[in-house]
């Protein structure tokens, strides 16, 4: 089943890299461009995973984390911040609300990959579904 | 180990490299620290070294060394020189990641045409402003090197956003900076415009200084407006 990875970030530069990252993977990709459009698009279409950045018109990322948290119906849902602001005070914030993840821009589409492969599945596009192990027969008792 | 390394460690973010961390701390010293003192550290600096001298002879072709230019140009404008050298460092930063591309300062003469102008601000106990300006012919081969050849819109169009996330990121990796070495910094959202020309508005108790740089495309103009820093 295809994941939906949610980016919101005021900059439509960063959105684009995002969805053209997760291009080949079996995912969908949806933006939100401030911090309250973001636990919009959340409440709405329930993402596996969110990138946020923190620098953002009418709700910053800390606002916005805070607000996911709050939520019962998105809290769970894994966060990771993608944000060029990776001071101790900010890392601490973000650490307090319970991130997922941090990365510091500037950054690579590497990056994204790798993190978001330690949180949820992501399945190449056309890549055969994994296929059940055959079951072994039981070692013999001597 | 700093609750900030600690964190550092935990998400598995690079620390800052060596030189970054002692600028900032030596931006945070500034405010202590004589004119002897600031000296012996920016002599560890070959790069700054250079910078300073350059600010203390204008740019003229006079022997003078590191102690001289300290005492000849004072502490606050030295404050705005290692500023300058964090900021360059940001953008050179920026432009290796995500374009791949290798900045240096060069004299460049001023652009022609319209150009997409992009300003920060950041306050605390530093307040200032950084100006990025690009000219929008740039935007043919700058645009795809962040994005790729697949846009869905004309490059030009695109300009102004990239303007905008360059100089959130040059600043939040400013900002972070001068944070992690104890100062306070908050950081506007950027406005970008597009403007035919560009003309610097300097208060008379402001320090402004222009950063000509070139890239193997074209040449982009970093502008840096700082107040006096108070001690």
């Amino acid at each position: 089943m295809s994941k939906k990875i949610l980016t919101v970030d005021d900059s439509k530069m960063v959105r684009m890299i995002v969805t053209s990252t997760f291009q080949a993977f079996d995912c969908v990709v949806v933006g939100a461009a401030d911090g309250a459009e973001g636990v919009e698009v959340a409440l709405k279409e329930k993402p596996d995973i969110i990138f946020l950045d923190i620098t953002m018109p009418v709700l910053n990322g800390i606002e916005t984390l805070a607000k996911i948290r709050a939520t019962p119906e998105i809290a769970a849902i894994p966060v990771v911040m993608l944000t060029a602001e990776s001071d101790g005070q900010r890392l601490g914030m973000a650490d307090q609300l319970k991130v997922s993840g941090y990365i510091a821009k500037p950054f690579k589409g590497e990056q994204l990959i790798e993190l978001t492969k330690g949180i949820i599945p992501l399945v190449l596009k056309g890549a055969p579904p994994k296929a059940p192990l055959p079951k072994a027969p039981l070692p013999r008792r001597p | 180990m700093s609750t900030a390394d600690t964190l550092h460690a935990k998400y598995k973010l690079a620390a800052p490299p060596e030189n970054v961390v002692r600028l900032a701390k030596l931006v945070q010293g500034a405010f202590a620290s004589n004119a002897q003192e600031i000296a012996v550290i920016i002599k560890a600096d070959p790069s700054l070294t250079a910078r300073v001298i350059n600010v203390a002879t204008r740019g003229r072709d006079i022997e003078m060394d590191i102690d001289s230019a300290v005492a000849r140009i004072g502490v606050h404008q030295i404050t705005l020189v290692v500023l300058t050298e964090l900021l360059l460092h940001a953008v050179s930063k920026t432009f290796a990641t995500m374009l791949r591309l290798t900045l240096e300062a060069r004299e460049i003469l001023s652009a022609s045409g319209d150009q997409v102008v992009g300003c920060i601000q950041f306050k605390g106990k530093a307040n200032g402003r950084v100006f990025l300006r690009i000219p929008s012919k740039a935007a043919e081969w700058i645009v795809p090197r962040f994005l790729g050849k697949d846009l869905p819109m004309e490059p030009a169009e695109l300009l102004p956003d990239v303007v905008g996330e360059i100089l959130n990121i040059v600043g939040g990796n400013f900002k972070s900076n001068l944070v992690d070495a104890g100062l306070s910094c908050s950081l506007s959202v950027p406005q970008v415009d597009t403007r035919p020309g560009f003309s610097a508005e300097v208060g008379d108790d402001e320090f402004h200084l222009a950063l000509p740089l070139a890239t193997e495309g074209t040449g982009l103009f970093l502008d840096l407006i700082i107040s006096p820093i108070a001690g």
